[in-house]
């Protein structure tokens, strides 16, 4: 299967943070949702991606080819929304895209005018009377009408209502339906990931914590939880994480059958979702 | 062809519509050279991933419930006539395991439990 | 006309308004002055500096750069045309602003000059934009907006009141054409220099 975006080995050093051999890959035609708390790393990824910032190692590539060297290329298939980046608050929605469709091969008015009237949006408007719900609509409407075949979302739906979320969800599983386009996007959001996301990548402090299938992490990941009493170094060195409380602990497995097999009736072993395992891996509950 | 998919299920939804695909084969709703849907379509129909689809198609593949002929999409595969009536046995024992379990723990016997299939039969 | 070109002139919309203005107003004020070929050698530099600080000033405040950077087109494309423009609104203010003065000059409230010291006038006044235009905006990529504006009012200020001393002491020697061609050599020669420092400090930028 051909890779659309291709990341090894990346790396990139601020005084108080860094981001370290970052590795992952996204498959033609479909979605890629990239997880982690806040400061994990992914609007950094996303940056580096994109030529914003530069690296200090490590490779890129897009579509096959290098982000450095071929950038211009490159950037004219990809769709960018981002959670920071503004426009010109004076000018309406019209004039600022004007001034970025004259840069794409491909744009396309009649896409963007449809993607405005589907969000409900003012052409005429300027940018500065509305909500940030809308301008993330605006900008995804930017991102979709030249024909990109990378969307790069930075909280794509931050700012949005859950109905305005799920028709964002419906439009986008829409758009990579043909199998020759794919997105990446990363989000608090986690219910969005669970339901459209084809792969998942995890980071944290810097560092790729998992970049796997779903249907895989569905198969691998359990959650075992049990009385304070069976709690030894044999149940803990098959745990990831572990959470205890007056009453009992909680751990997150990829040994579930191990486990079961040895505790069988003294221990329960559940199925997490997406944002169980986050929330084991990075955070406190 | 009918799936639906429990959100709140235990069982991660590739199977669910494993599962489905393949009872309705098992009972005859789903015929031999009946064409499914592609992967990516039943993918935006249900509203789940396509990874999630493409997981359910392989495994059925894997066991021979369907293929996927290139350029022309997937089928229901021949089924072995056997092969079904071996599936139907198995499906029914699951249920039958259950029911024994559950009437072992209200102590329900099997004496009384013959009984009641005798009249449920007619 | 280059995309991204465009975009600089599009931008800076509102200044025309106010660059009009300010031609019309100042340009029969400075035959009252000392110096009477203030309407070459200050208005258009004052033009061309407001022209590009306000796209400066807008590109830092809503933080464009971001989006600027992520559309098909290279730091060195962006700096090219920024440094295009600069030229280009030269010699539109300087057309401009040499048509209102013939215009002031038929209505007869100014006179028109011709001769050594038009040219002198002429090519001060692109050495002084390109000292405030492209100097600055090597100094804007380097030290950002905020600490440039002022330095740049500064300078801008302090140049509009002493600049008529040393004109005056041309004047009066012979040195009128001498000076003209130093002032175009020195012009050109900032505006190539910063656009090569500038190159090179918009590539390293981040974003």
């Amino acid at each position: 299967m051909e890779k659309i975006l291709e990341i090894k080995n990346l790396s990139k050093n601020y005084d108080n943070f860094k981001l370290e051999d970052v590795n992952f890959n996204l498959e033609k035609g479909y979605i890629m949702g990239f997880i982690g708390p806040n400061g994990a790393g992914k609007t950094t990824t996303i940056k580096l991606i994109m030529n914003l910032i530069k690296r200090n190692s490590g490779e890129i590539k897009v579509f096959g080819l290098d982000n450095l060297h071929d950038e211009k290329k490159i950037k004219n298939r990809i769709g960018f929304v981002y959670d920071e980046c503004n426009y010109y608050d004076n000018l309406s929605l019209k004039d600022n895209a004007k001034m970025i469709a004259d840069f794409y091969d491909k744009w396309s008015w009649s896409e963007f005018d449809k993607y405005i009237e589907k969000f409900e949006l003012d052409k005429n408007q300027k940018i500065k009377e509305l909500s940030k719900g809308m301008k993330t609509k605006f900008a995804i409407a930017t991102a979709l009408s030249h024909d990109a075949e990378l969307l790069i979302m930075d909280e794509p739906t931050s700012g949005l209502d859950p109905i305005f979320r799920q028709e964002i969800i419906n439009i986008l599983q829409e758009y990579i339906e043909d199998g020759n386009r794919s997105i990446i996007f990363s989000t608090h959001i986690i219910s969005d990931i669970e339901k459209m996301a084809d792969y998942i990548t995890f980071i944290n402090k810097g560092k790729i914590v998992f970049s796997e299938e779903k249907t895989k992490i569905e198969d691998e990941y359990r959650i075992v939880k049990g009385g304070l009493d069976i709690l030894d170094s044999g149940i803990q060195n098959n745990l990831i994480e572990i959470k205890k409380n007056k009453f009992g602990f909680s751990g997150l497995t990829l040994n579930s059958s191990a486990l079961h097999e040895k505790y069988g009736e003294a221990i329960v072993i559940d199925r997490p979702s997406i944002e169980d395992i986050m929330l084991y891996m990075a955070g406190e509950r | 062809m009918k799936i639906i998919i429990s959100n709140s299920s235990k069982q991660p939804i590739y199977e669910q519509i494993a599962y489905q695909i393949r009872e309705q084969i098992i009972k005859g709703v789903l015929i031999e050279n009946t064409a499914l849907p592609s992967i990516r379509n039943l993918a935006k129909e249900l509203q789940i991933s396509v990874i999630t689809t493409k997981r359910a198609y392989e495994e059925l593949e894997r066991d021979g419930y369907i293929n996927t002929v290139p350029g022309k999409g997937t089928f229901i595969a021949c089924q072995n006539v056997a092969d079904i009536k071996e599936q139907k046995y198995k499906m029914i024992e699951e249920d039958l395991i259950k029911i024994i379990e559950e009437s072992k723990v209200f102590d329900i016997s099997k004496s009384e439990l013959i009984e009641m299939i005798n009249l449920i039969y007619e | 006309m280059n995309i991204a070109v465009k975009r600089n002139l599009f931008i800076m919309r509102k200044n025309y308004l106010f660059n009009a203005i300010f031609m019309i107003l100042s340009i029969p004020l400075w035959s009252a002055t000392s110096n009477p070929m203030g309407s070459l050698n200050l208005t258009i530099p004052v033009m061309t500096y407001s022209s590009i600080y306000l796209i400066e000033q807008l590109e830092d405040f809503y933080k464009y750069d971001c989006i600027l950077n992520s559309l098909p087109v290279t730091r060195d494309e962006i700096v090219k045309a920024k440094f295009e423009s600069i030229l280009v609104i030269y010699l539109i203010n300087t057309i401009l602003t040499l048509l209102a003065h013939l215009i002031y000059s038929v209505l007869g409230v100014t006179e028109f000059m011709s001769g050594q010291m038009f040219v002198m006038g002429l090519t001060l006044s692109f050495l002084i934009s390109m000292l405030f235009a492209a100097v600055g905006t090597v100094l804007i990529y380097k030290f950002g907006y905020a600490k440039t504006k002022l330095f740049g009012i500064i300078i801008m200020m302090l140049t509009m009141c002493s600049i008529s001393i040393p004109l005056y002491i041309l004047q009066k020697s012979n040195l009128v054409q001498f000076a003209s061609a130093v002032f175009l050599i020195l012009g050109i020669t900032a505006y190539v220099v910063s656009k090569k420092f500038a190159l090179k400090i918009y590539a390293e930028k981040e974003f």
